[in-house]
């Protein structure tokens, strides 16, 4: 009954002992490569680097299931692909839809009635004890169900042409991004490779699982999806990134969700929206700490699933199989589900928690390979203690003989052979079965790919014209997708916004008076009124920064500048404003995260190099204030130019404005009501010289020249404070920020806080300045009147507006609004104290 | 016949807001051969709604969340039920140990889940000893499980604060002392090394009859939940034993759920935001209506 010959044609076995594609394959491709000059082949490559680099894919973990590992290095991409003719293919994708058949069976009889364990048919403690068989979802679903939607598996062919399943992924497929990916990466860089050759394009799986996802509710236009993830390292993330936006899904993380009423939320600028299908890229136990008794996850998530009101894909639960010793009963599991024999065989797996089969493997060593039974890589030496004092952990496969592939080597134009794996990844569901024509190609330094997490990458062609399929129900009419834009993103940008500004401003300043220590540093009074007005608009009192000018210069400057230990120095600013952009990767332009991860990374090295000299540190200052100056111009410019200018941006921009009204508002407020600066008691003829203390602010603002274009006047009290406060075309004023932030406010239709912009507007407007001077002085202990008095109302007005748009964006609990300004910081806690 | 009415009730006072309060109860009575629930209630302080479901254990399990800004959490679960006597055939209580292990061989599949080891109870050595001494192959099942029940009741000290939530098996056979929870963590550990299966269950004990004129002692359980073991018999029986009160389970324990371990069933496990906790107190009232 095993042999393969009383099966029917389907499901016979065949070997393809030809290497992959080799009559029209490999050998002309050498060819064609072998024509690029030496120069030409470096610039390729170094191209493919820096197409690697650029999107942020060079480190990558391997096992993304297994968060014990992280194994991260640079991925290279071999320019000669992987070609499987049509015929092979046909026979593998035969292989891996018998095998996912198998498996959907699988977990829909372990998750209810376990009847193959009930039978006998699969030894009970391989699901039982398996830490990924999760009594959490026994019959949690009502209904029959797929339990994976999408799923991979790795694919090895040994010397004879035999294929062999060697690992699945039914939890998480990782990679496909890369795969995706490498396939763009070679045709941008290389072309002519694919000219003459009828390669399948794989572009649209990402969408194909889309229409997938959606099949599973009634109303697949109304539904909402997101990709649920928590980006453990930097290459999930990629993956799970990549993923989202091809498939123009928003990526979440746990902490951007919330369950009410039963029903799963994700927190947006515009309230909570109901989510309906979750793509789940964490781990099933990090879904929900109320049901698997942790800390990560959304409570109450997996209620929602129990109820109905929520689809999770795949299943929590489906990493059962990912394990090394599930392999061995692989073949016993489809056969006994299909009543078929297995197309493709699993790679062979030999137990070692068994004393008896551990000394049979012992004895022969030599002809087995060892593995960690959650393919955790390990070391030769880890191995041979493992097998002594933890064999349980171990799996043991036999010694194959793996047919290699060419890699080409630049340096020598030559190829070296090695042994590679093949990961397929299948769309599947009850009625429809999808196979991405490619897939992504692993080139292992030898036979023991269980252990390694080192590889080179190629792309993978399968040959053959594309069977169109028409499931693909695209709507007559596209209707435009709903863009939701998550609170936490929302609030990360806005961030941004406001650190940049504040670092870009308290650059400028500082830049401004080291110039003025420079020309004349016996005069440092000259400089005071404008580090008191530095003081305000960096949250110091006002005499803090000029009594430490005072006592030493260069201090002040590294204080504000480099100390990473001041929450107003710049550095700080900008390593708040990366750390913010990190959790953005996939919304800004990589080259713009580049600039400010490179900025960031500057400071911290001159940060770190500082000595107590302070001509020396006033070198590295200079330095750090030139790179601040024109980096975070070179970030604002970047992202002018790549981002999309839709709400996002908008955070961006009001974070930005209302920093800068905060900060002009502070400096026009200190130095006004500085007697030394407005001389109120002098008479009209010495107030008619230039102030040379407002032209130095102004300076600091980047806006003297527009000031004399517009007044062709020295800088008087009067029109200054006009041109700062009232003149809506300069982008300092107040006036300025105060329209931008109505017209943002406007667009979100956020009533509360446009109406607080259009008062502060009025007020601006409605503001006779002439009336108001000469400004009266205040005296001591009491509070001021007139001009001062306007100045520090409007104060308290932006700082009510920050809360308010804290309030209204970013916090979703409209009856905590003040006291639970940041949900991050609160822990979820676990209150179960019984005896 | 007892009947009983079963007032549980756990405040929870925080030092300030929180939100987002997210729990999971078992507080809901088990209907079993010997207990019939009548009545069942639970009412939570603010108000909210519950949803139902049953657990891999097949234990009742209500789900509530209070979203909005609270300051105070009560949870009222309110029961009335029925117990009787559970009685167990003789026979089966009179088979050797070596004999039993062979009955439960063969049905491995029903109990594989109380034979395993679980984080709170672990098997194996720290337990052989105990198995030499009080469950060896020959001796006969019932009149062992009793004399170890005994055992513990006599060797072990109650002492309250000296054990938590996370106290292993192996940590109280060190320490000999604890509540009812870690005497049953230890009683489970030995069965199961003993390759006997056998269950936590968790549940309500009457700890006082107000009848003066009842000769029924005072037990154990204080003011708030109790636990207890459950040993599978030959013929798929639940025996229960109490070690903390050296009983067999009767009719003066009402069980609410049963697992591999504490973990499996606390009366309720929860999640919230906001301001640390400042007391949280549970209160457990068991009425009998006169005794029949």
């Amino acid at each position: 009954m095993n042999t393969s010959d009383h099966q029917p044609e389907l499901f016979r076995r065949r070997s393809f002992p030809s290497l992959p594609g080799s009559s029209q394959g490999a050998d002309s491709i050498l060819k064609r490569l072998k024509r690029f000059s030496e120069k030409q082949l470096r610039l390729r490559f170094e191209a493919t680097e820096n197409v690697v680099r650029g999107l942020g894919m060079n480190e990558f973990s391997s096992a993304p299931e297994s968060p014990q590992f992280h194994g991260e290095q640079m991925l290279s991409l071999d320019p000669i692909p992987l070609i499987i003719e049509s015929e092979e293919w046909g026979y593998i994708r035969q292989g891996l839809q018998q095998r996912m058949q198998g498996f959907q069976k699988f977990f829909q009889d372990i998750y209810d009635q376990r009847k193959i364990l009930r039978e006998g048919f699969l030894p009970m403690h391989l699901v039982m004890d398996n830490p990924e068989f999760y009594r959490e979802c026994v019959r949690l679903f009502s209904q029959e169900k797929s339990f994976f939607r999408w799923a991979a598996c790795d694919l090895a062919k040994d010397h004879q042409g035999n294929w062999h399943v060697v690992r699945d992924h039914f939890s998480i497929p990782p990679m496909l991004s890369y795969a995706l990916q490498n396939r763009r990466t070679q045709n941008q860089i290389f072309p002519e490779l694919f000219e003459d050759r009828l390669v399948q394009s794989i572009g649209s799986f990402p969408l194909e699982l889309l229409e997938n996802l959606k099949a599973l509710v009634s109303n697949p236009e109304e539904a909402q999806i997101v990709v649920l993830s928590n980006a453990s390292t930097q290459s999930s993330e990629f993956d799970h990134s990549y993923l989202a936006r091809k498939m123009g899904l928003p990526l979440v993380q746990p902490r951007d969700l919330a369950v009410r009423k039963a029903m799963l939320h994700y927190k947006t600028i515009h309230g909570l929206r109901p989510i309906h299908i979750a793509l789940r890229c964490i781990s099933s136990n990090h879904l929900d700490p109320l049901t698997f008794n942790g800390l990560d996850g959304t409570p109450g998530l997996i209620d929602c699933l129990r109820v109905g009101n929520l689809q999770v894909v795949n299943a929590p639960g489906t990493g059962i199989i990912g394990q090394r010793p599930l392999l061995k009963h692989a073949d016993a599991i489809i056969r006994y589900y299909t009543r078929e024999v297995p197309i493709l065989p699993s790679l062979a797996t030999h137990l070692c928690h068994d004393p008896d089969e551990l000394e049979n493997l012992l004895a022969k060593k030599e002809k087995y390979t060892f593995a960690h039974h959650l393919n955790i890589p390990l070391s030769d030496a880890k191995i041979q203690e493992a097998l002594k004092s933890d064999s349980t952990s171990l799996v043991a496969h036999p010694r194959i003989e793996w047919q290699r592939l060419p890699v080409f080597q630049p340096e020598t134009g030559e190829t070296k052979a090695l042994p590679f794996t093949l990961r397929c990844f299948a769309s599947v569901s009850q009625n429809s079965f999808h196979l991405m024509p490619g897939g992504l190609t692993q080139v292992w330094k030898n036979d023991d790919f269980y252990n390694q997490s080192q590889f080179i990458a190629k792309d993978t062609w399968v040959i053959g014209s594309e069977t169109r399929r028409a499931s693909l129900s695209v709507p007559s009419t596209p209707k435009q997708a709903r863009q939701l834009l998550g609170s936490r993103l929302a609030e990360s940008l806005f961030w941004i916004g406001r650190y940049l500004e504040r670092a870009e401003a308290t650059a400028r300043f500082l830049y401004i008076l080291d110039e003025v220590h420079r020309d004349d540093p016996n005069r440092i009074q000259k400089s005071f009124p404008l580090w008191q007005a530095l003081s305000l608009m960096t949250g110091h009192k006002a005499d803090y920064l000029p009594r430490l000018y005072r006592k030493d210069h260069s201090k002040v400057f590294w204080y504000l500048t480099l100390d990473p230990k001041n929450t107003s120095s710049i550095l700080y600013s900008i390593r708040q404003a990366k750390i913010n952009a990190s959790d953005l990767l996939d919304y800004i332009p990589p080259e713009a995260w580049t600039i400010l991860n490179r900025l960031n990374q500057k400071l911290t090295d001159l940060s770190k190099e500082h000595t107590a000299e302070s001509e020396t540190s006033l070198f590295s200052i200079r330095k750090a204030l030139d790179h601040v100056l024109n980096q975070t111009s070179a970030f604002n410019g970047m992202l002018f130019r790549t981002m999309t200018h839709d709400r996002g941006r908008d955070f961006l921009n009001l974070g930005t404005y209302l920093e800068r009204s905060h900060l002009t508002l502070s400096s026009i407020f200190s130095l006004y009501s500085d007697k030394n600066v407005v001389r109120v008691d002098s008479n009209p003829e010495e107030t008619d010289v230039e102030n040379e203390f407002l032209a130095l602010l102004m300076r600091g603002f980047c806006t003297l020249d527009n000031y004399r274009r517009q007044f062709q006047f020295r800088s008087l009290p009067l029109p200054v404070a006009e041109f700062l406060l009232k003149d809506k075309h300069v982008p300092v004023s107040l006036q300025f920020c105060f329209e931008r932030l109505h017209s943002l406010f406007s667009r979100d239709h956020a009533v509360t806080l446009q109406s607080q912009t259009f008062h502060l507007i009025q007020r601006l407007d409605g503001m006779e300045l002439a009336d108001l001077f000469p400004i009266r002085p205040t005296p001591e202990n009491e509070e001021p009147v007139g001009f001062l008095k306007e100045l520090q109302e409007i104060r308290t007005k932006i700082e009510n507006l920050s809360e308010l748009v804290n309030d209204h964006f970013f916090v979703h609990q409209a009856e905590t609004q003040l006291l639970f300004m940041n949900e991050e910081s609160a822990q979820a806690s676990d209150i179960v104290k019984e005896s | 016949m007892k009947h009983y009415s079963i007032e549980h009730l756990t405040s929870y006072r925080y030092q300030g807001p929180v939100s987002d309060s997210f729990g999971h109860l078992r507080v809901f009575p088990r209907t079993t051969p010997f207990q019939s629930l009548i009545s069942h209630a639970t009412d939570i302080q603010p108000t909210t709604d519950l949803h139902q479901y049953e657990d891999y254990f097949g234990n009742q399990v209500q789900f509530f969340s209070v979203p909005n800004r609270h300051s105070t959490l009560e949870i009222l679960a309110k029961s009335e039920v029925m117990v009787n006597t559970p009685s167990i055939p003789t026979e089966v209580l009179e088979v050797s140990i070596a004999e039993a292990r062979q009955i439960y061989r063969s049905r491995e599949y029903e109990h594989y889940d109380y034979l395993r080891p679980t984080q709170l109870v672990p098997v194996g050595n720290p337990f052989q000893n105990y198995i030499k001494k009080h469950l060896p192959n020959t001796a006969t099942l019932g009149e062992s499980l009793i004399e170890f029940n005994r055992f513990i009741h006599q060797q072990f000290e109650y002492q309250s604060g000296k054990t938590d939530v996370s106290t292993t098996a192996v940590k109280v056979a060190r320490l000999k002392k604890g509540v009812c929870q870690d005497f049953s963590h230890f009683m489970l550990g030995v069965l199961r090394s003993a390759q006997i299966p056998a269950r936590y269950v968790s549940g309500y004990i009457e700890t006082a009859v107000e009848n003066p004129a009842s000769d029924l002692p005072d037990l154990i359980g204080s003011a708030a939940t109790h636990a207890w073991v459950e040993v599978l018999l030959p013929g798929q029986h639940w025996w229960g034993l109490d070690p903390t009160n050296n009983l067999e389970v009767g009719d003066r324990h009402i069980s609410m759920a049963t697992g591999r371990d504490y973990n499996d069933v606390p009366p309720l496990r929860g999640t919230y935001r906001g301001a640390k906790l400042e007391s949280l107190e549970v209160k457990v009232k068991v009425k009998r209506f006169g005794s029949s």
